[in-house]
Order: structure tokens, then sequence, then C-alpha cells
């Protein structure tokens, strides 16, 4: 399951990050960043999942399930250390989090 | 260009809304939005419960910066202190005005629930109904959230009984059309009041409506807008993956938008509620007093209503 912390910059903004798979990143990747406020990374989102089908179209059966796979699995596992890598650049740090997400160290 | 595009999203306009137009369309998605809620209410609920439990659970690593508890007072700053709050310090005279506050809010609720029942009465001239079924189903429909403001605890189970016994007995005076009308129309109806005279699901119904609101309407309009644009755009082209990859990111842009906007009505609402001008209970039967006259008010043969009139016009 998911793991829990909470950010804050020193303005005294605070975001909830979540570690783990992200079905929402997994399947529709511009919502999660809308709902994560990237709006950057939204709208490069919206061009990547529009080219998308065009790749798709140009590969054999068995490349567009390996891409897909991929895809899913990318966007799922990544989508929220991309998020924290951003918050982190961003000024933000953790204050608080699930224990468990303090002994797994993540 | 644009004329055959414009002409295209006519034709998509006319056949969503060739069968019952777009009154029928608006309240077809009003009405899914209604029922949305109360299959969701306790859903949410039990998910707010679990992400309470998680966020107990933290622990601590740095402490917030002063910033942080700078914007937290002036947040809690903005609630507004009652202008008649009590002065005395001891117990009884404490106890004392509370129990007259509580005899004035009993008064000023028994008044309020006649004034429906009467109201709902007089308003029938208005209307095709018998004059009966308009009473006694406001009549039932106003007790249960009477009661909830009067009296500080939870709704009796005699009540609910009682709730249903005259809802059932409004519907004999009903002249409706199909037995699946009635269903519908019943058990919304019935679920509505059960969720919102609930003293824990009763706050989730309209946030949970709006959002459903703003998703399904944006699913209608985007969809309208997006089909008529891949008509328009496909036949000439080469790249139809592409367009087709593109709008099917602006129809879940387009929902993102809908369920965007509900989230700022919401947080509209979280500001007066803040404020003190509305609460959990109120907000919950000003919506539903405010919904259900607009919903089909149809005539003997018009059959694109999905309640019964009756309640159509409580």
């Amino acid at each position: 399951m998911a793991k829990l912390a909470i950010y804050m910059n020193e303005a005294g903004k605070s975001v909830l990050h979540r570690s783990g798979f992200s079905w929402a990143a997994a399947i529709v990747l511009p919502i999660w960043a809308l709902q994560h406020r990237l709006y950057k990374t939204c709208v490069a989102t919206v061009v990547i999942n529009a080219l998308l089908p065009q790749a798709y179209a140009l590969m054999p059966i068995g490349a567009q399930i390996g891409l897909y796979l991929l895809q899913v699995f990318g966007f799922g596992f990544g989508a929220n250390l991309y998020h924290r890598i951003v918050l982190e650049r961003s000024g933000y740090f953790m204050t608080s989090a699930e224990p468990g997400r303090l002994e797994g160290g993540g | 260009m644009i004329t055959t595009c414009l002409t295209h999203f006519s034709d998509v306009y006319q056949q969503v809304t060739k069968s019952s137009g777009l009154v029928g369309v608006v309240q077809i998605v009003v009405v899914l939005a209604l029922a949305f809620p109360i299959l969701a209410a306790p859903f949410a609920r039990a998910a707010y419960h679990r992400r309470v439990t998680r966020l107990m659970n933290f622990r601590q690593v740095r402490p917030p910066p002063e910033a942080w508890w700078a914007r937290r007072e002036r947040h809690g700053a903005r609630s507004v202190r009652a202008a008649n709050g009590a002065s005395t310090a001891t117990p009884d005279a404490f106890a004392g005005t509370m129990a007259h506050r509580l005899q004035r809010i009993r008064r000023a609720t028994f008044a309020a629930y006649a004034m429906f029942v009467v109201g709902t009465g007089l308003s029938v001239p208005l209307h095709s109904g018998d004059a009966a079924e308009f009473i006694i189903a406001a009549a039932a429909l106003g007790i249960g959230p009477a009661l909830i403001n009067a009296t500080p605890r939870t709704t009796p189970r005699w009540l609910v009984v009682l709730v249903v016994a005259l809802l059932s007995v409004a519907m004999i005076f009903d002249r409706f059309e199909g037995l699946l009308d009635v269903a519908v129309g019943f058990g919304l109806v019935f679920a509505f009041y059960l969720v919102g005279t609930n003293r824990t699901l009763r706050a989730l119904y309209v946030p949970l409506y709006f959002i459903a609101l703003g998703a399904l309407a944006s699913v209608v309009t985007g969809g309208v807008i997006l089909a008529s644009l891949q008509q328009c755009l496909a036949p000439s082209s080469s790249m139809q993956p592409i367009i087709n990859g593109g709008l099917a990111a602006a129809l879940l842009g387009f929902i993102a938008l809908g369920i965007w906007i509900a989230n700022r009505l919401i947080a509209g609402l979280a500001r007066l509620h803040e404020r003190g001008w509305i609460s959990d209970i109120s907000v919950v039967f000003l919506f539903g007093m405010a919904i259900l006259p607009c919903l089909p008010v149809s005539g003997p043969t018009n059959t694109i209503s999905l309640l019964p009139r009756w309640r159509c016009r409580v």
C-alpha cells in the first residue's frame, strides 16, 4: 500500500505526497498531473498521450503489448517518484510521514 | 471548413437531444447526479475514515516552518464569533441560557416545518396534482429534518417507518403511469431522505452531488463537442490515431475541468460553513428543497419524467 507523507516549504504551503504505485498515473497520466498541480507535466503528458497511438500503429502486436505494459508500469511506479523529486527541487521538505514510510526509507 | 464543422456539431447535438430534447438531457444528468451521492456516500465516509486514521498515525520528522503556523492562525481568524455568545460563567446560568436557546430553536423549527407543509399545500393550484398527496408527502419528508434540528440526537427508528407509511399513502393519490416511474421516484426520494437525516452521511451529500454533476455535465458537453470535432477532422486526415488520442485526452481534460469547477463550488460552501452561515443540516435540506422542484414537471402525456409527479413538486 502507498505510504503518505506531508511536505512543506518555507512559505508554509503543504502538500500530501504518496509513495508507491499510482493507478491514476498508470491509466490517465494527465489527470494525475493536474491533480498534483504539475501543469507543465500535464501539457507534456497530453502531447505524449496524443502521440502514443501513432507509435502503437507503427509496431507489431507484440511490441505494442510490451510498450503498453512498459507505459503502465513506468508511469505507475515513476509518477510518485517524479512528484517527490519535483517537490524537493521546489524547496519542499518532509515534515511528517506514516511510520511504514519512515522505516522503509521511502 | 468551419461551416462543415458547425454542421457536424449540429448533427451530433440533434442526435443527442433527439429522443428527449435538451431539457430531457439536463434532467437525466440532474437525476443521475442526485442518485450518485446516495450510492457513494457510505463509501466516501469509509474512505474518509481510513484516511483520517492514517493521518492520525503520522510521525513528525521535522517541525513545520513558522509561516505554516502563521497561515494556520490567519485561517482560523476568518471564522466569525457568534454575536450572542454566553457571557455568564456559572453552570446554572449557562444551563438556563442553553435551555432558552433550545426552546427558541424548537419553536423556530416547528414554525418552519408548518410553513413548509402549508406552503406546499398552497402551491398545489400551480400544478396538476392532488392537494392531499402534496401535503402528506411534504409532511412526511419534513419530519426528519425538523426533528434533527429541534433535538440534537439520532433520528428514532419509528420515524423511518412513519415516513415510509406517509409516502405510501401519498402515492395512492398519485396518478402515476408506470411501476418503474414509481420505483425510481420512491427509491430516490426515500434514499435521499435516509442519507439526508443520517448524522455522518448528510454532510457528504452535497459535495458528492456537485462532483457527480460536474463530471456528468462535462462528459455530455465534452462528448458532443469532441464527437463533432472528430467527424470534422478525421475524414480529411491520415493522422486519425493522433486525432483520436488527442480527443480522448481532451475529453479527460473536460472531465477534470468539470470536477475542478465542482471543487471550487464545494470550497465556496466550505467557506460559508466556516463562517457559520450554513450547517451540514441546513445545506442538505435547502439543497433538497431547491433541486427537487427543478426536476421534471410532466403533464399526463409527457413520458420523459423519471420521477413520479408528486415528488417533483414537493
